[in-house]
C-alpha cells in the first residue's frame, strides 16, 4: 500500500488553506490600517482642540489687555492682568508656531502634547494670515511680558491693536478649527470606508471558505457513501468469507455475507476469533495457527515466504448446522497483511470452503488406486490358464444373458419376482464361486456386490416390479468387465492360441487349493488341501462343469463353516492347519448304477444339528416346536434350503444362504446321490455319486 | 551480501551454491557451506554472513537451535528455512526463533532465487 504523502495532503486542501491564509493576512492589513488612521484621528483631535484653544486665547488676551488698561488707569494692582497676558501670549504664540512647523506644546491639561503641522492648503493660508496679524501684535505685547517695564502708551497701542484685530484673529482661528475638523472628518470617512470594505471582503472570503468546505465535504461524503455501498455490495456478493482480524484476534466490524454460512457461526464484531477457532480445529492446529498469526503481525517474517506454512489450509473442521448437529467441512483460511502507513494494522482473512476440492482430490486418489488395482487384477489374469479363463468368460457371459432374459420375461406376480430373484442369486453365487476358484478377484467382487443387491430384494417383505430396476446395472457392469478382459486377451500375444476348454485336473486342483487358501487367509484360519481329480478328464463337459461348481461351493463351505480357527483347533488338540481332501473316484464296482463318486472331506467341527436348529429359528421360517419334531438328519438337510446360513452377517464367502442351494440344484441336474457323514468336532464328508 | 548455506546433504548444499553462483543472485558471495548447526555457528563467527539458507533436520545441532544461536549473534541476519519437513508446527517454531521465510523441498531453481530475493528485499 502506498504511504500517504504530506504534499498530496496539502494539495487536497490547498484552496481552503490559501483562503484562510488570505483571510488572516487581509484582517491583519485592515487592523494595521485602522491603527494608523485612528492614530491620525487622535492627532487631529489634538489639533482641533488646540485650534479651538487659539480662538479662546485670542479673546482672553484681548480681555486681559483691556482689564490691564482699566486697572492701570485706576491705579489698581496689575500683576494678575500681566500674568494672564503673559500666559495667553506664550500659549498662543507657541501653538501658532507648532501649527505652522509641528512640535511640542502644552496641552489643555497642562501636559506637553505633540502637535502635527497643518498640511492642508487652506490651513497654510489661514496660518499665514494669522501670522501676518500676530507678528505685529506680538511686537506690541513684548514690553508687557512679565518682568519687563512698559509704558501706558505701549499698553494703549497693544489694546488698540487687539481691539482692532481680535475678531479677525478669532475668525482665522475659527476657520483653522473648521479646516482641521474637515480634515479629521475626511480621515474618519476613509476609516469607515476601509472598515466597511474590509468587513465586506472578509465576509466574501468567509463565504468562499464556507462554500469550498461544504462542497469538499459533500464530495467526500459522496465518495465515502459510494465506497461504503461498493464495499457492502462486494461483501454481500463475494462467495468467500472475508473479515478483518486485529492483533488482539478480534473480528472487524465488516465481513462478507457468506462468512456466517461457511463458518456456521454468527459473527459478532469485536468478538474473539480464537474462541471460534478453538471449537473448530484440533488443539495442535489451533496452537500452530495462533503462532502463525502472531508471526504475520510481527515485521520479521516475509508474508510471501510463509504462506505454505498456514496451518489452516484445507483443514477439517466441524461446522455447526443451523438446526443442530455438526457437518464436516474442509476450509482454508488465508491470511494477508493490511499495511497502513507502513504499519500492519490488520490481517485480511479469506475463508474458502474447499470441501469439494478435497473430496475431488480424494476421489482422484481413490480412482488412481482403483485403476492400479484393476491393472493388477488384469495382470493377475495372466496367472490363469488361458483356456480356463476363456471358458469362464464364455460360461459367465452365457449365465448373464440367461439372467437378462429372465428379467425381460418375468411374470408380474410377487411370487414370480421372488422366484426369479432366488434363481439369479443361485447363478451369481455359482459364478462367484467359479471366479474365486480361478483367483479372478475382479469378477468375484462384482458378484459379491451383485449378491448384496439381490439380498436386499430377497429380504423385502413386499417385492414389486419397480424393485427389479436396480438389477440391470450390475449386469451391465459384468458385461463391461467381460468385454474389457476379452479385449485384453486379444491384445496379448500369449492368448492368441486360446482354444476350446480342455480338461485339466491339475488346474482344477490348483484352483480349488488357491480358493481354500484365500478364504482361510481372509477368515484367519489355516488349511491344507490334498486332491485327486485325475478322473475329471473322463467326464463329459456339462457334467464336469456341474461337478466343478459343486466342488467350489463345498470347498468354500468346508473352509468357512467346517475348519475351526487355529486357537480353537489347538484347544481341541487338532493340528493348527485344517485338512481338506477332495477326490474323484470310479464307483462302478458298487453296482448301484453310479459311475463316479466325488468326495470332499474336512477335519473341522462337523455339521452340528443344534447350531443348525438355532440358525433356522433365527430365520423365523420354523418354529422351535416344528424343529423339535425333526430328526438330526432332517435338520442337517435344511442346509440346502435357499437363504439358509449359520452366519448372521454376510461377507464375501458366506452368509448369503445360497451356496448349498446351488449344490442342491446341480445335484438335481446330475441326478446324483448325496451322502453326508459327520461327527461333531471331528469331520464332515460329502460323497456324491453320479452317472454319466 | 554474504551467503552461508547450511544443510547436511551434499547434493542440496552444492545445488544451492550452484544456483547462487549462476543466477541473478551472482552478486552473492558464498562464505561457507556448513553440514550442521555447529559448523554454521563457526562460519558465522568468522565471516559474518548477511543471508543464511537453513535446513532443519541435521546432526549435532538441528536447525531450530542453530537459528536461535545465530540470531543471538546477529539479530539482523536473514535466514531462509529450506526443509522437506511436513510438520508445519516445527517450521513455524523456526520462524518464531527468527527465520524470515520458508521454502519447501523439493524446490526449483526459480523458487529458490525468488525466495532469496524476497528475503533480501
Amino acid at each position: 500500500m502506498n504511504p500517504v504523502k504530506t504534499s498530496s495532503y496539502l494539495g487536497k486542501y490547498r484552496e481552503i488553506v490559501l483562503a484562510v491564509a488570505f483571510f488572516l493576512v487581509f484582517d491583519l492589513a485592515v487592523l494595521g490600517l485602522n491603527f494608523y488612521i485612528s492614530f491620525q484621528i487622535a492627532a487631529d483631535a489634538v489639533s482641533i482642540n488646540l485650534a479651538g484653544r487659539q480662538r479662546m486665547l485670542s479673546q482672553r488676551m484681548t480681555k486681559a489687555l483691556l482689564g490691564l488698561q482699566q486697572a492701570s488707569s485706576k491705579g489698581l494692582m496689575i500683576d494678575a492682568g500681566l500674568k494672564e497676558v503673559d500666559t495667553t501670549f506664550g500659549l498662543f504664540d507657541a501653538t501658532l508656531r507648532s501649527f505652522e512647523l509641528g512640535g511640542q506644546v502644552t496641552g489643555g491639561d497642562g501636559k506637553p502634547v505633540m502637535l502635527e503641522r497643518v498640511t492642508t492648503t487652506a490651513g497654510h493660508e489661514l496660518i499665514r494670515q494669522a501670522k501676518a496679524l500676530w507678528e505685529p501684535f506680538k511686537g506690541l505685547l513684548l514690553p508687557l511680558h512679565s518682568g519687563v517695564e512698559y509704558t501706558p502708551q505701549q499698553l494703549d497701542a497693544a489694546v488698540q491693536y487687539a481691539v482692532a484685530n481680535n475678531l479677525t484673529l478669532l475668525k482665522l482661528m475659527n476657520n483653522l478649527t473648521t479646516d482641521l475638523e474637515q480634515t479629521a472628518a475626511l480621515k474618519a470617512d476613509r476609516l469607515r470606508l476601509v472598515q466597511t470594505t474590509g468587513i465586506v471582503l472578509a465576509l466574501l472570503n468567509f463565504m468562499f471558505i464556507l462554500f469550498k468546505f461544504i462542497r469538499r465535504l459533500r464530495a467526500t461524503d459522496r465518495k465515502a457513501e459510494m465506497a461504503q455501498k461498493e464495499t457492502t455490495e462486494i461483501l454481500d456478493t463475494v462467495k468467500e468469507g472475508l473479515f478483518l482480524l486485529d492483533a488482539e484476534f478480534r473480528f472487524g466490524s465488516q465481513y462478507s455475507a457468506s462468512l456466517t454460512s461457511i463458518l456456521g457461526n454468527p459473527i459478532i464484531p469485536g468478538s474473539d476469533f480464537r474462541a471460534m477457532l478453538q471449537a473448530m480445529v484440533a488443539p495442535t492446529v489451533y496452537t500452530a495457527t495462533i503462532d502463525y498469526i502472531n508471526l504475520l503481525f510481527g515485521d520479521r517474517v516475509r508474508e510471501n515466504l510463509v504462506q505454505e506454512l498456514n496451518p489452516l489450509t484445507a483443514v477439517e473442521v466441524q461446522v455447526p448446522r443451523p438446526h443442530g448437529g455438526v457437518v464436516q467441512r474442509f476450509l482454508t483460511l488465508q491470511f494477508n497483511r493490511v499495511v497502513i502507513d507502513g504499519r500492519i494494522s490488520h490481517l485480511l482473512v479469506t475463508v474458502f470452503d474447499v470441501t469439494k476440492q478435497v473430496e475431488l482430490e480424494a476421489a482422484l486418489v481413490d480412482a488412481k488406486k482403483k485403476v492400479k488395482a484393476e491393472v493388477n487384477i488384469l495382470l493377475g489374469l495372466l496367472d490363469v490358464e488361458p483356456a480356463t479363463l476363456n471358458y469362464f468368460l464364455n460360461k459367465t457371459e452365457q449365465g448373464l444373458l440367461e439372467i437378462n432374459e429372465q428379467l425381460r420375461s418375468v411374470g408380474n406376480t410377487r411370487h414370480d419376482y421372488r422366484q426369479m430373484v432366488a434363481a439369479i442369486f443361485r447363478q451369481i453365487h455359482a459364478l462367484k464361486g467359479d471366479a474365486a476358484a480361478l483367483g479372478l478377484t475382479m469378477f468375484e467382487e462384482l458378484a459379491q456386490q451383485f449378491e448384496a443387491t439381490l439380498a436386499v430384494l430377497r429380504d423385502k417383505q413386499e417385492l414389486s416390479g419397480d424393485d427389479l430396476i436396480s438389477l440391470p446395472l450390475p449386469l451391465d457392469e459384468f458385461f463391461d468387465r467381460i468385454g474389457m478382459v476379452r479385449d485384453l486377451i486379444s491384445r496379448l500375444a500369449s492368448y492368441h492360441d486360446v482354444l476350446a476348454p480342455e480338461d485339466n485336473p491339475a488346474a482344477l486342483s490348483e484352483d480349488l487349493k488357491k480358493l481354500a487358501l484365500r478364504i482361510a487367509r481372509d477368515h484367519g484360519k489355516e488349511v491344507e488341501v490334498s486332491s485327486n481329480l485325475q478322473l475329471i478328464k473322463q467326464l463329459p463337459s456339462p457334467t464336469r462343469e456341474k461337478l466343478k461348481t459343486i466342488a467350489v461351493q463345498l470347498m468354500r463351505n468346508a473352509v468357512v463353516h467346517g475348519i475351526e480357527p487355529v486357537t480353537e483347533r489347538i484347544e481341541l488338540a487338532k493340528p493348527a492347519a485344517g485338512h481338506i481332501s477332495v477326490a474323484l473316484k470310479s464307483a462302478n464296482e458298487d453296482g448301484d448304477g453310479y459311475d463316479y463318486e466325488f468326495v470332499l472331506r474336512d477335519d473341522g467341527r462337523g455339521l452340528i444339528p443344534r447350531r443348525i436348529r438355532a440358525a433356522l429359528v433365527q430365520t423365523a421360517r420354523y418354529s422351535q416346536t416344528h424343529l423339535d419334531e425333526l430328526s438330526d438328519v432332517q435338520v442337517i438337510m435344511k442346509i440346502f434350503e435357499p437363504g439358509f446360513s449359520t452366519f448372521t452377517k454376510a461377507n464375501r464367502d458366506a452368509g448369503h444362504g445360497v451356496g448349498m442351494d446351488v449344490v442342491k440344484e446341480k445335484l438335481q441336474q446330475l441326478g446324483a446321490h448325496l451322502q453326508i457323514v459327520t461327527r461333531e468336532d471331528d469331520y464332515t464328508q460329502f460323497s456324491i455319486r453320479f452317472a454319466v | 551480501m554474504r551467503l552461508l548455506v547450511v544443510d547436511d546433504s551434499n547434493i542440496i548444499r552444492s545445488r544451492i551454491a550452484r544456483i547462487a553462483l549462476y543466477s541473478e543472485l551472482s552478486h552473492l558471495k558464498i562464505v561457507g557451506l556448513a553440514r550442521n548447526g555447529r559448523e554454521a555457528i563457526d562460519i558465522c563467527w568468522r565471516h559474518s554472513p548477511d543471508l543464511v539458507t537453513m535446513d532443519l533436520t541435521m546432526p549435532h545441532m538441528d536447525g531450530i537451535d542453530c537459528i536461535e544461536r545465530l540470531i543471538d549473534l546477529d539479530a539482523t541476519l536473514n535466514i531462509l528455512v529450506i526443509s522437506a519437513l511436513n510438520d508445519k508446527a516445527t517450521a513455524i517454531e523456526a520462524l518464531k526463533r527468527g527465520a524470515r521465510g520458508f521454502l519447501h523441498k523439493p524446490f526449483t531453481d526459480e523458487q529458490l532465487v525468488e525466495a532469496l530475493l524476497e528475503i533480501m528485499r
